[in-house]
C-alpha cells in the first residue's frame, strides 16, 4: 500500500528543501522494502508541518528552522529501522560469519592483524612512557604549588642549581609568599650491624615532607626539634626499606637502628610509592632513608652550595609575586654577605619542570614519530580492506539482492574490521607490556620517574581508542563508500566495478606515495640520531672506556678505623687486586667519573690576591687513593700522580686538572701552588688532562684529586669505589676481586660491580634511547611502506593485465612488460622521495636539540636515507612487476 | 506488547494520545511533547508488536488539503488492552493526571 509519489512541494523554502533532501539521503540507509514508504511519510509530515506553521502565521524562516529540526529526528527513526533486525543473535551471527571469512583468508588476516599490532603496540608503549613521565600527577598535595629554588650566578642559567643551606633558611624566614622551604642534600649512609647495607639517602630540612604534602605510612615525620645542633639523631625510612628489611614491623617506630655506627631513632615511614623530587642523584635510585641537619643553619658555611631547595607557594599567591620577593631577599643577603652572595640569584621553577622539563620535548618528538608509524600502518590496513571489498563486490551485490539490507551488509563488514582491530589491538597491548621495560632500561637515568611508567587504565583506554578508530576507518568508511558505488555497479556490473577500482587504485597509489615520503623522514631522523649516538661514543672523555671494572667497597669495617689503619687496609686491598693476573692497576675514589654528582667545593688559592666578593670559584673535589688516576687511564701532563707517601701525617698534596689550573692560577704553572680546600691546605704536585666527568654531553669541569688519606672523613675512613684496569678480561673479574677484598676484611661488602663502560652508557641513556627507538620506528615504517608498495604494484599488474596482454600479443617483449609496471612504481617512489626529502628538510629542525656533532640537514645522511628507501622501494616494485612478463596474452584476453 | 514488559513513559503518553485522537506522527509529537527522534522509533516498535496499525489516508483528504498523503496511526485491540495501564501510569505522575495538552484533532 504505497502512496503515489508525493507531489513536489510548491513552496520554494530552501530550508524545507534542505530538510527534504536530508531525509532522502537518509532513506538510502533503509532496506529497499521499507525505503519508499518511509520517505513518503517523512516527506508528507514535513511538508504538512511547514504548511500548517505558515498558515498559522509563523515567519517562513522560523517554519523552515522548525522542519529542519524535526528532520534531524529522522536519523533516529532511520537508525531504528536499519538496525531493527539487528538483534544480538544477528550481531553474534555477524561476528561468527566474519571470523569464518577471516579464517578463510589467512594471508589477508595475518597481515592486517600483524600490521595493526605493530602500530598499536609501538604507540601504546610510547604512550605509557609519556603518560607515566609527563601526564601522571606527582603524588603530592597540590603538586603544582611545589617549586624548586634554583641557585645560580646572575646571567648563567646552566650549572648545578645548588644553593647554600643558610641562604635557604634565610629565604624561608623572610619570604612570606612561600608557605615553607626545605633543603635536601645527598647522603649515602650504611645501615651497620648484622647485615651492612649501603643506602641512597638524603639530609633534609625537618619540614621537607610537609613541603611536599605527604603523610607518613607509619609513625610520624620530623618536628622542628629534630633539626639543629645537639638534636637527637633520628631517621625516617622508605616504605620499601620498612617492608623489605624490617618486615613492616609497626614496633620499629621509637626503636633505634645503627646507621654509620651511630644510633638513630626511627620516627616514621614514608608512604608507599613516595616519589622524591629527584633533585639529588643516585644514578636513578630513590632515597630510602632521611635524616635532618645536625647543625644550626646560621652557623653553617654560606659558601657551601651542596643543597637543593624546594618550597611550597603560600595559598593564593602567584609564582611571579613570590619570585620578586625571593629576589629582594637575595639582594639583601648579597649586601649582608657579599663574599658568598654577590652575583648569586635564585629562580623559582615549578618542580614538575625541574623533573621532567628536559625530557618533555624529546618524548613528544618520539611520540610524533611513532604516530607516523601508526599512520603508515593504517594506510596498509586500509589498502588491504579496500582491496578485499572490491574482491567481494559480487558477493555483497548478491546478498543485497537476496534481501540483506545495506545496514546488515555494513554491520557485517564492520564486524570483520572490528574483529581485526580487536585482535590487533590486543596483541599490540601485549607487545607494549613486553617492551616498556626495555624502553626504561635503555633510557638509563635519562627518564625521570621510571616507576610511574606502566601500562595502566589510561593507557588501555588510549589503545582501545586507537583500535576503535582504525576499525571505523578501515571497516565502516570503505564499506559505506563501496555500498554507494554498489548502486551504480548493480546496473552494469563489471564497468561499475572497474570505475570503482580505478578510483580506489588512484587513492591507493597516493597513500603509498605518502607512506614512502613519511618513511624517508623517519629514516633520515633515525640516521641523524644514530650518528649522534656514534659521535657521543667517540668523544674523548679523558678516561679509559674499556677494560675498567668498578665496585663499591662498603660496610661497617671502615667506621672505627684510624686514618692510618684505614689507609693500610686500602693498600692491602689494592695491592692484592693489582696482583691478580691481567690487572694493570687499581685504585679507589669517592665518586666515580660519569656518575652524575656535582659537588662544587669552594677552593681558595693561597698565593693569589683574595677573590673579589662573589668571584670565589668552586671545583669538583674528589678523594682518591694512589693508583686511581692511572687505573682510570687519565693522562698525567706534568708533575706526579698521588702516592702512598701522601699520608695523613704528610703535607697536603693534590693533583688537579688542566682546567682547574687555568681557573685558579691563570697564565702560570700551577705546579707547587697551594690552595685551601675544606679548611686544609694542599699543594699541587701533578696536573692531569681534563676529564669529561659527567659524560660526553657535559662541559669540562675543574677537577681536584685530594689524597684520600689526608681527608679521612671524605676519603679513607669510609667506603670508596674501587677502580681496576687491565686486560678486557678484567671486566668480568668481579668474583676474584670479591675474594681479594674478603681475604683482607670479610666485613667489607663489595657492591655494584660493573664496568666503567656501563656508567658511560647511563650518561648517554637519552641519546641511546632516542636513537634506538627512532631506528626501530624507521625500520617498522620501512617494512610497512614496502608491503604497501608490493601491494599497490601487485594491484597495478592485475589492473593492467589486459593491456599488457594485448601488448605482448602485439610483440612487446617480457622485459618491456615488466618495465611498464616498474615505471609506475618508479614514479610513485620518485614522487615519494622528493616529498619526503622536502618534509625532512623542514622537520629535522625539530631534532636540533637532540643531535650532537652532526647538522640536522646533514647531506650525507639525507642522501643515504633517500637512497636506502629508493633502492628497497624499487626492489619491492620489481617483485610484482616480474609477473607482468609472465602474463599469457590468451588468458588475459579471455578473462572478462 | 507483552504484559510482562515495563511500559515506558513515552509509550504511555503516545498510546493515550493516539486513543484520544492524534492520528499522524507529527500530531502525536504535539500531543505528547516528545521529539520526532523519540516518537518515530516508538511508533515502529508499537506497530511491530501489533499495538498500532497504520494506513495511508484517503487521496481525497490529501488532495483537498493540498498536500501529500500522510500516514495515519490507529490503535488495535492489543493496543486497547494496554490503555488502562498507560492511563494508570500517567495518572500516577504529579501534574499530568489525565489533563492533556492535546491540540484539537482535525480528524
Amino acid at each position: 500500500m504505497l502512496p503515489p509519489s508525493p507531489p513536489k512541494a510548491d513552496t520554494a523554502d530552501p530550508q524545507l528543501m534542505l530538510a527534504l533532501w536530508f531525509v532522502r539521503r537518509l532513506s538510502l540507509l533503509l532496506p529497499d522494502a521499507e525505503r519508499r514508504g518511509w520517505l513518503a511519510e517523512w516527506n508528507a509530515e514535513l511538508i504538512s508541518r511547514h504548511d500548517e506553521l505558515l498558515a498559522r502565521g509563523t515567519a517562513p524562516g522560523m517554519a523552515g528552522l522548525h522542519v529542519m529540526f524535526e528532520a534531524a529526528g529522522a536519523v533516529r527513526d532511520a537508525l531504528y529501522l536499519t538496525t531493527h533486525g539487528f538483534r544480538l543473535s544477528n550481531l553474534l551471527q555477524d561476528v561468527a560469519l566474519s571470523l569464518r571469512s577471516l579464517r578463510k583468508r589467512p594471508g589477508f588476516t595475518v597481515t592486517a592483524i600483524a600490521t595493526l599490532a605493530l602500530g598499536i603496540g609501538a604507540n601504546t608503549a610510547l604512550f605509557s612512557v609519556v603518560r607515566g613521565v609527563l601526564l601522571r600527577p606527582f603524588p603530592y598535595q597540590e603538586p603544582d604549588r611545589v617549586v624548586q629554588l634554583l641557585g645560580h650566578r646572575a646571567g648563567e642559567e646552566e650549572g648545578s642549581s645548588n644553593v647554600s643551606y643558610p641562604n635557604l633558611m634565610d629565604i624561608k624566614r623572610e619570604a612570606a609568599g612561600l608557605a615553607s622551604v626545605a633543603g635536601l642534600s645527598s647522603w649515602r649512609p650504611a645501615l651497620t650491624g648484622d647485615e651492612p647495607e649501603v643506602l641512597a639517602g638524603a639530609t633534609v630540612s625537618w619540614d621537607y615532607f610537609d613541603v611536599l604534602g605527604v603523610r607518613p605510612a607509619a609513625g610520624r615525620f620530623f618536628l622542628q626539634e629534630n633539626e639543629g645542633e645537639g638534636r637527637e639523631p633520628a631517621v625516617v625510612i622508605s616504605h620499601q626499606l620498612w617492608t623489605k628489611r624490617y618486615g613492616a614491623d609497626p614496633d620499629l617506630m621509637g626503636r633505634t637502628v645503627s646507621v654509620n655506627n651511630t644510633s638513630y631513632l626511627v620516627l616514621g615511614v614514608a608512604p608507599s610509592g613516595f616519589e622524591g623530587p629527584r633533585l639529588i642523584s643516585f644514578e636513578g635510585e630513590q632515597p630510602e632513608i632521611w635524616r635532618t641537619p645536625w647543625f644550626e643553619a646560621a652557623d653553617w658555611f654560606r659558601s657551601g652550595r651542596s643543597w637543593k631547595g624546594v618550597a611550597r607557594l603560600g595559598p593564593g599567591v602567584g609564582r611571579p609575586a613570590v619570585q620578586a620577593e625571593v629576589s629582594a631577599v637575595m639582594s639583601r643577603l648579597a649586601e649582608l654577605y657579599p663574599e658568598e652572595n654577590s652575583d648569586r640569584v635564585i629562580t623559582l621553577q615549578p618542580l614538575r619542570e625541574s623533573i621532567v622539563g628536559q625530557t618533555r620535548s624529546a618524548l613528544y618528538v618520539l611520540f610524533g614519530a611513532v604516530g607516523l608509524v601508526l599512520l603508515i600502518a593504517c594506510v596498509n590496513v586500509a589498502n588491504l580492506f579496500t582491496g578485499r571489498m572490491l574482491e567481494r563486490h559480487d558477493e555483497l551485490l548478491v546478498r543485497n539482492a537476496l534481501g540483506a539490507s545495506h545496514g546488515r551488509l555494513v554491520a557485517h563488514l564492520f564486524a570483520e574490521s572490528l574483529a581485526i582491530s580487536v585482535i590487533g589491538g590486543g596483541l599490540g597491548i601485549l607487545l607494549a607490556y613486553g617492551s616498556v621495560g626495555a624502553i626504561v632500561g635503555l633510557a638509563g637515568t635519562w627518564l625521570p620517574r621510571p616507576e610511574a611508567i606502566a601500562v595502566d587504565g589510561w593507557v588501555l583506554v588510549f589503545s582501545a581508542a586507537i583500535a576503535a578508530g582504525t576499525a571505523v576507518a578501515f571497516g565502516l568508511v570503505p564499506a559505506l563508500r563501496l555500498l554507494r558505488g554498489a548502486r551504480l555497479a548493480a546496473v552494469s556490473s563489471t564497468r561499475g566495478v572497474g570505475a570503482l577500482g580505478r578510483r580506489a587504485s588512484l587513492v591507493r597509489r597516493t597513500l603509498v606515495l605518502g607512506q614512502i615520503a613519511t618513511t624517508v623522514v623517519l629514516v633520515i631522523a633515525a640516521g641523524l640520531l644514530l650518528q649522534t649516538f656514534r659521535n657521543l661514543n667517540g668523544v674523548e672523555l679523558g678516561v679509559e672506556r674499556d677494560g675498567v671494572l668498578t665496585a663499591d667497597l662498603h660496610g661497617a669495617a671502615w667506621w672505627d678505623l684510624e686514618p692510618d689503619a684505614a689507609a693500610a687496609r686500602y693498600r692491602d686491598i689494592l695491592d692484592g687486586v693489582a696482583g691478580l693476573p691481567g690487572v694493570r692497576g687499581a685504585g679507589a675514589i669517592d665518586v666515580l667519573p660519569l656518575a652524575d654528582n656535582y659537588s662544587c667545593d669552594g677552593v681558595t688559592p693561597l698565593d693569589q690576591p683574595p677573590p673579589a666578593p662573589g668571584e670565589g670559584r668552586c671545583a669538583e673535589v674528589r678523594s682518591a687513593t694512589p693508583g686511581v688516576i692511572e687505573a682510570l687511564g687519565m693522562t698525567l701532563v706534568s708533575g706526579r700522580a698521588l702516592e702512598w707517601r701522601d699520608g695523613p701525617e704528610a703535607d697536603g698534596t693534590m693533583v688537579i686538572s688542566e682546567r682547574a689550573g687555568e681557573m685558579f692560577w691563570p697564565g702560570e704553572s700551577a705546579l707547587g701552588k697551594r690552595a685551601e680546600i675544606h679548611s686544609d691546605t694542599f699543594a699541587v704536585v701533578g696536573i692531569v688532562a681534563d676529564v669529561l666527568h659527567f659524560g660526553p654531553l657535559s662541559a669540562v669541569e675543574p677537577m681536584i684529586f685530594l689524597p684520600a688519606a689526608q681527608e679521612p672523613w671524605n676519603g679513607i675512613a669510609r667506603g670508596l669505589s674501587l677502580v681496576v684496569s687491565g686486560e678486557p678480561v678484567v671486566e668480568s673479574m668481579g668474583g676474584e676481586i670479591r675474594a681479594v677484598v674478603g681475604s683482607v676484611e670479610p666485613l667489607i661488602a663489595v657492591e655494584r660491580i660493573r664496568p666503567l663502560s656501563s656508567l658511560l652508557a647511563a650518561t648517554v641513556g637519552g641519546p641511546r634511547l632516542r636513537a634506538t627507538l627512532l631506528a626501530v620506528f624507521a625500520g617498522l615504517a620501512l617494512t610497512l611502506a614496502l608491503v604497501g608498495v608490493v601491494g599497490v604494484m601487485t594491484q597495478a599488474v592485475a589492473r593492467r593485465r589486459r593491456e599488457i596482454g594485448i601488448r605482448i600479443a602485439l610483440g612487446a617483449s617480457p622485459r618491456t612488460a615488466t618495465g611498464l609496471v616498474l615505471g609506475e612504481g618508479a614514479r610513485i617512489t620518485a614522487l615519494g622521495l622528493a616529498l619526503g626529502l622536502l618534509a625532512a628538510a623542514g622537520l629535522t629542525r625539530l631534532l636540533e636539540a637532540f643531535v650532537f656533532g652532526v647538522s640536522p640537514l646533514d647531506a650525507r645522511i639525507m642522501v643515504s636515507g633517500a637512497l636506502l628507501v629508493c633502492t628497497l622501494s624499487l626492489v619491492a616494485s620489481w617483485l610484482p612487476a616480474r609477473r607482468a612478463a609472465r602474463i599469457d596474452p590468451v588468458e588475459a584476453l579471455r578473462a572478462d | 506488547m507483552a504484559s510482562g514488559q515495563r511500559m515506558t513513559l513515552p509509550t504511555a503518553l503516545m498510546l493515550s494520545a493516539i486513543a484520544e485522537g492524534a492520528r499522524y506522527g507529527f500530531d502525536i509529537m504535539d500531543a505528547t511533547g516528545l521529539p520526532s527522534g523519540t516518537v518515530y522509533p516508538a511508533l515502529r516498535r508499537l506497530e511491530s508488536r501489533d499495538c498500532l496499525r497504520s494506513r495511508w489516508e484517503a487521496a481525497g483528504v490529501a488532495l483537498s488539503a493540498g498536500r501529500p498523503r500522510r500516514r495515519v496511526y490507529e490503535i488495535t485491540k492489543a493496543g486497547d488492552a494496554l490503555l488502562p495501564a498507560a492511563r494508570a501510569k500517567l495518572a500516577a505522575l504529579p501534574g499530568l493526571s489525565g489533563g492533556r495538552v492535546l491540540r484539537p484533532s482535525e480528524g
